[in-house]
């Protein structure tokens, strides 16, 4: 079944309910309706076999009854004195008067009379038969009257072919001396009696076998004709040619048997049960006549079918609430469903903030607010995320998220940049401390940009000053490239901003930054439910003690000759040896200038110049050094004053050794005592 | 009529028988039922005189029929010719008592108790006169109307006794209301010596009494 199901591809939970419920609901209703169509048309054969065999029974009822009828017109007949004294006195003339008179007095209770002496030597006969004496089935009547206890009997008797209802009682003066005749036709009008009285079609129906019997008119017979009916002429000629009758060969059960089946004749307005009577011969008699009695099934049909009306509209009914109900329910379930599809697009696209309606306790509110807690968990790592993204650069939120966060860390190389706001201390007396934030953000937001601008991560702020990493926690390859760019890039942003604050009035601020690569230990570090992603190790340290030197040399920038050697492509000058605090072994320090093709001649020579003022400084040939410093500062500030500069801090340190010279073993590396 | 002429003809030839003789004597019947081997009353019996004899054993009597309880009382009454019966009403309801017999056409129309009481109708030929009334159709009697004073009726013990017969050899006819017209047990030829008595025995078979049976007991309507 499931798989079935599974099968149909359903565009909508609605259409796949619709066809369930269809599914369910129409196997139902047509076998209630095949039921009941059943069930009535039992009923109507029921309905109408019983109206036939009433039918039938009324029909032998209304015969007695006729009967009894024709034996008390007779037999006042025999008490009349008048009939008696003409009969006893012999006046043939005045007895068919009397007889006459009667048959019309009877209202058509009696149609003929035959007397006859006790011999059944026939006195008159009123339907002028042409016999003398009684013969055939009159012989048979008179004489099963003549052996009954009242003198009476009856029996249907053809007269011309036309069945009569016939009964003889006899005359008693006081002694019986005739019997008395008297018979009515079964025929239209006994028919249309009966008719009345079991609301049934009744014909009487002749059937003739061997050779054709001539009619009183010198027609031949048909072999069946029908010689009273209810019917229409039509449905009469309908009769005769579908009606089933038993023939000889049958057996006498099977005849009664046949006379008990209901018959369905095709008539000109539907079918019509049918049931017949033998009432006169047997089957295979040379002469029979059946009566036929007949109900239609229209009216039971026409029932039937106003209930089928009647069941099919209630379907209708039935249906369409079930489908408006089902379109209800599939919409109290799609659509808190479908609310539901919408709210997930759009905590897929990011947006948390929408709640979805939770109404009731099913399954669908259920789920409702398991969307609804799920957007508000994402929602909260998001904003975790965001968050990290802000308080820590996006590639270590990326590698805090991306791993399971535990302390420790690995050894890697990288390239550490600190930048930090020379300068700044200066401008905080003069302004308020949230025009100082202001102002520090725009500065820092810079750098940050650059350094991620240049794959850099920033690991910390620490008050006016960043530490960005190159290689860490990701490298991206050329960290010490990308960390020499970020110099030039922070440089080029802090001389843009400030030409701006320049034009505002504001002070510029220069940005001191120290770039040094080496080896470090980067992971997490802290406690197990507080840690900071960072990088630690000696490395670290120098950078930040470059960073500080570039107070002391003057300049913009100190990189080391790590850095140098891995990001060679660019053009540095060699500022100095030195020895920085708490570490022993001296270090070439180098100045970043920019790119060779940013350099101008008059850059490059000078760069030349501090170069071999350096070498003559190394060389202790202090006039030498002190003139070329010189000619380099002149050319800087234009005067002879050394202000802060590079060449001002070489111009001291000669006039120094000039005054007292260095001891011998000096190796012209400058060592730093403070920080 | 076949009986008829059959008759004639022992008439006939009981009047030789007689010629022979001129004494008188008595003759005796006894008829039972043959079918229930039962005393049968009801049974006429007539000694058939010769023609020219006939003439003076004649005795025209005064009798009657009663209606008693809605029934003839008695059921045969055997007169001679020119005979006067009288048919009073002893039931306090009307009867309407008539005869279409050949031997009598008549009719008393209805009358009730008192009436008629001395009207007599006369019976001036031989033969059997059924008795009907029109109101009861059951009523049934007859009178036996003989030829001459030679007959009688038996009575419930079956037995009847005719006296004063001149002596001679007559034909003796019987009839019986069931009798089959044309049964044999119903002539008989007789010897009639002086003093003596001459006995004769029969055995009728009854035909199934054609009579309507009687309408039930008043109970049911007071005006039957």
């Amino acid at each position: 079944m499931s798989k079935i199901l599974h099968r149909l591809d359903f565009k909508s939970f609605r259409t796949r309910l619709l066809v369930f419920l269809l599914a369910l609901l129409i196997p139902v209703l047509l076998g209630i309706y095949l039921f009941v169509n059943i069930q009535n048309n039992d009923y109507t054969e029921e309905t109408i076999n019983s109206y036939l065999d009433l039918g039938a029974d009324v029909f032998d009822f209304s015969r007695e009854e006729h009967k009894n009828t024709l034996l008390t017109i007779t037999s006042t007949l025999t008490r009349d004195w008048g009939f008696r004294n003409a009969f006893g006195t012999g006046d043939p003339y005045t007895i068919i008067d009397a007889a006459d008179n009667l048959l019309m007095r009877s209202l058509g209770a009696a149609d003929m009379m035959l007397i006859t002496e006790m011999d059944g030597t026939v006195i008159i006969d009123t339907a002028i038969q042409g016999f003398d004496n009684l013969q055939g089935e009159w012989l048979e009547l008179m004489e099963a009257a003549a052996n009954s206890t009242e003198g009476i009997a009856d029996a249907i008797i053809t007269v011309d072919d036309i069945p009569y209802q016939m009964t003889v009682i006899p005359l008693f003066l006081p002694t019986p001396v005739a019997w008395i005749f008297g018979g009515f036709p079964l025929d239209n009008q006994f028919a249309e009696t009966v008719k009345q009285s079991i609301v049934s079609d009744v014909s009487i129906v002749r059937i003739t076998t061997g050779a054709p019997r001539i009619a009183p008119d010198g027609r031949q017979r048909e072999a069946r004709e029908i010689v009273a009916s209810t019917l229409t002429d039509v449905d009469q000629y309908m009769l005769l040619n579908q009606l089933q009758l038993p023939n000889a060969t049958i057996s006498e059960s099977t005849a009664t048997d046949f006379t008990n089946r209901t018959q369905r004749i095709g008539m000109l307005e539907g079918e019509y049960g049918t049931l017949v009577r033998q009432l006169y011969g047997q089957p295979g008699d040379d002469l029979q006549i059946v009566a036929v009695i007949q109900k239609s099934y229209r009216e039971n049909e026409e029932n039937l079918i106003e209930l089928q009306r009647r069941l099919l509209q209630f379907y209708l009914v039935v249906i369409a609430a079930s489908l408006g109900v089902v379109v209800l329910l599939a919409r109290s379930v799609t659509e808190p469903i479908l609310n539901l599809v919408q709210r997930v697009n759009l905590i897929e696209q990011g947006d948390y903030d929408q709640v979805v309606q939770v109404r009731g306790r099913d399954e669908i509110a259920q789920l409702a607010g398991s969307v609804n807690n799920m957007a508000r968990g994402l929602a909260e790592k998001e904003k975790v995320r965001d968050l990290l993204g802000k308080v820590v650069s996006p590639e270590i939120a990326e590698e805090l998220l991306s791993k399971n966060i535990e302390l420790g860390g690995e050894e890697k190389v990288i390239t550490i940049l600190f930048a930090d706001i020379k300068g700044f201390t200066a401008l905080c007396e003069t302004r308020q401390p949230s025009e100082v934030l202001t102002l520090l953000n725009s500065y820092l937001s810079k750098i940050t940009q650059a350094i991620e601008d240049h794959s850099g991560v920033v690991d910390k702020f620490t008050g006016d000053s960043v530490m960005a990493l190159f290689g860490a926690p990701i490298s991206r390859g050329q960290d010490a490239d990308n960390a020499i760019r970020t110099t030039l890039a922070v440089q080029k942003a802090m001389a843009s901003l400030n030409k701006i604050n320049h034009d505002l009035g504001l002070t510029g601020i220069d940005a001191g930054i120290g770039v040094h690569t080496g080896l470090v230990v980067a992971g997490n570090l802290g406690s197990s439910n507080r840690m900071n992603y960072t990088v630690i190790g000696d490395a670290v340290n120098l950078a930040a003690r470059l960073e500080g030197l570039t107070r002391m040399y003057h300049v913009a920038n100190v990189v080391s000759e790590s850095t140098r050697s891995a990001a060679p492509s660019f053009v540095y000058r060699e500022l100095d040896k030195v020895r920085v605090k708490g570490k022993n072994e001296p270090v070439r320090i180098f100045e970043l200038m920019g790119t060779a093709e940013e350099l101008s001649m008059q850059e490059q020579s000078d760069i030349k110049a501090f170069e071999n003022a350096v070498k003559l400084y190394r060389q202790q040939q202090w006039q030498d050094a002190l003139t070329a410093f010189s000619a380099l500062n002149l050319r800087l500030c234009g005067s002879e004053t050394y202000a802060d500069s590079i060449y001002g801090v070489y111009i001291n340190r000669i006039e120094q050794y000039l005054k007292s010279p260095p001891p011998t073993d000096w190796d012209a590396v400058f060592t730093f005592f403070r920080k | 009529m076949k009986f008829r002429v059959r008759i004639k003809a022992l008439l006939m030839a009981g009047t030789i028988l007689l010629a022979a003789n001129g004494q008188a004597g008595e003759l005796r019947l006894q008829v039972i039922d043959a079918d229930a081997g039962v005393p049968l009353a009801d049974v006429v019996m007539e000694v058939v005189l010769p023609q020219n004899l006939r003439a003076q054993y004649v005795t025209p009597l005064e009798s009657e029929v009663d209606q008693q309880e809605k029934e003839f009382v008695a059921s045969v009454t055997v007169i001679t010719t020119d005979s006067l019966v009288r048919f009073p009403n002893s039931d306090d309801i009307l009867h309407h008592v008539y005869s279409f017999s050949e031997a009598k056409v008549f009719e008393l129309p209805l009358y009730g108790s008192g009436r008629n009481i001395n009207y007599q109708e006369k019976f001036e030929l031989p033969g059997v006169v059924e008795l009907g009334c029109n109101i009861h159709d059951w009523m049934l009697a007859h009178i036996y109307v003989a030829e001459t004073d030679f007959a009688a009726v038996t009575d419930a013990t079956g037995t009847l006794s005719v006296s004063e017969i001149p002596a001679g050899t007559y034909a003796v006819k019987l009839w019986h209301p069931r009798a089959s017209a044309d049964d044999p047990a119903l002539l008989h030829e007789v010897t009639i010596t002086d003093g003596t008595a001459s006995q004769l025995r029969v055995a009728l078979t009854l035909n199934r009494d054609n009579r309507l049976r009687r309408a039930p007991g008043p109970s049911r309507s007071r005006y039957r």
